[in-house]
């Protein structure tokens, strides 16, 4: 599969009340690269940072891979 | 490079793009076609987390465990993702795909996270990902998914601290009670 390609194309599909699979709305799309970005003060304390969207995506798929496997399996999650 | 925040990043499409990303990403891995994702909602649940935290004193001051907890039971209350996950791979709780997708970007999410404790003055970076068993993970994503912000923020909040604290007990106060 493409990466990201088709599941991204889902995302164009609902904009408030329309039915599922209207593909008229404009896809939303996702910057490879990360906005510039006023600090914002995590004063207590921030959550984990990331340097690109491909960070976070192979952090995801990561996550995604290892419950999968863990589910048909006996495992620690 | 700059590094952000994969939430309060200081930009809320900033945000959007971070989540999108995530969900992107996991659905591919479990060989999704295609996810139908309500944006609308989605920017709602962000949007709450800017400016109706659940939290007297706001984001700024909430911990990273408030902080996750407070997208978690947005997002699950908003229930952005339409498509079930497959069934084949997750199933009796494929239908769960919002909780399950709000508990694996939270646990991601305080992976490397940092709580600036002024108790202790010090920042303590969370360096260890949270582990449960499939059993507890099964029992957890059908609470989460039943979970509303208003009754459940603190709970949660609380659940995610202990589960971070078990697995990096340097992070942890000094239990004495």
């Amino acid at each position: 599969m493409q990466q990201g390609a088709k599941v991204i194309q889902g995302f164009k599909v609902l904009r408030a009340a329309d039915p599922i699979n209207i593909g008229a709305s404009k896809p939303l799309t996702l910057s490879q690269e990360p906005l510039q970005v006023r600090a914002f003060d995590n004063a207590a304390g921030g959550l984990r940072r990331f340097s690109s969207a491909a960070e976070i995506r192979a952090v995801a798929e990561k996550s995604a891979t290892n419950l999968v496997g863990v589910l048909s399996k006996d495992e620690q999650v | 490079m700059n590094k952000f925040n994969i939430l309060y990043s200081g930009d809320q499409r900033q945000d959007l793009q971070n989540v999108c990303e995530y969900i992107d990403g996991f659905c591919h891995a479990v060989s999704m076609p295609y996810v139908d994702l309500n944006t609308i909602a989605l920017m709602g649940v962000l949007t709450t987390l800017q400016q109706d935290f659940p939290y007297q004193h706001g984001p700024q001051k909430a911990s990273p465990f408030k902080k996750v907890a407070a997208f978690t039971t947005a997002f699950v209350a908003a229930k952005p993702i339409l498509t079930p996950l497959p069934e084949d791979k997750f199933g009796l709780v494929a239908g769960c795909q919002n909780a399950i997708l709000a508990y694996e970007f939270s646990i991601d999410a305080l992976h490397g996270a940092e709580i600036n404790c002024q108790k202790r003055k010090k920042i303590i970076v969370l360096e260890n990902r949270i582990k449960i068993s499939k059993h507890y993970w099964m029992d957890l994503i059908k609470a989460i998914s039943a979970c509303a912000p208003v009754y459940h923020f603190e709970l949660l909040s609380l659940l995610y601290e202990a589960l971070a604290y078990r697995w990096n007990t340097d992070a942890s106060y000094t239990p004495t009670i």
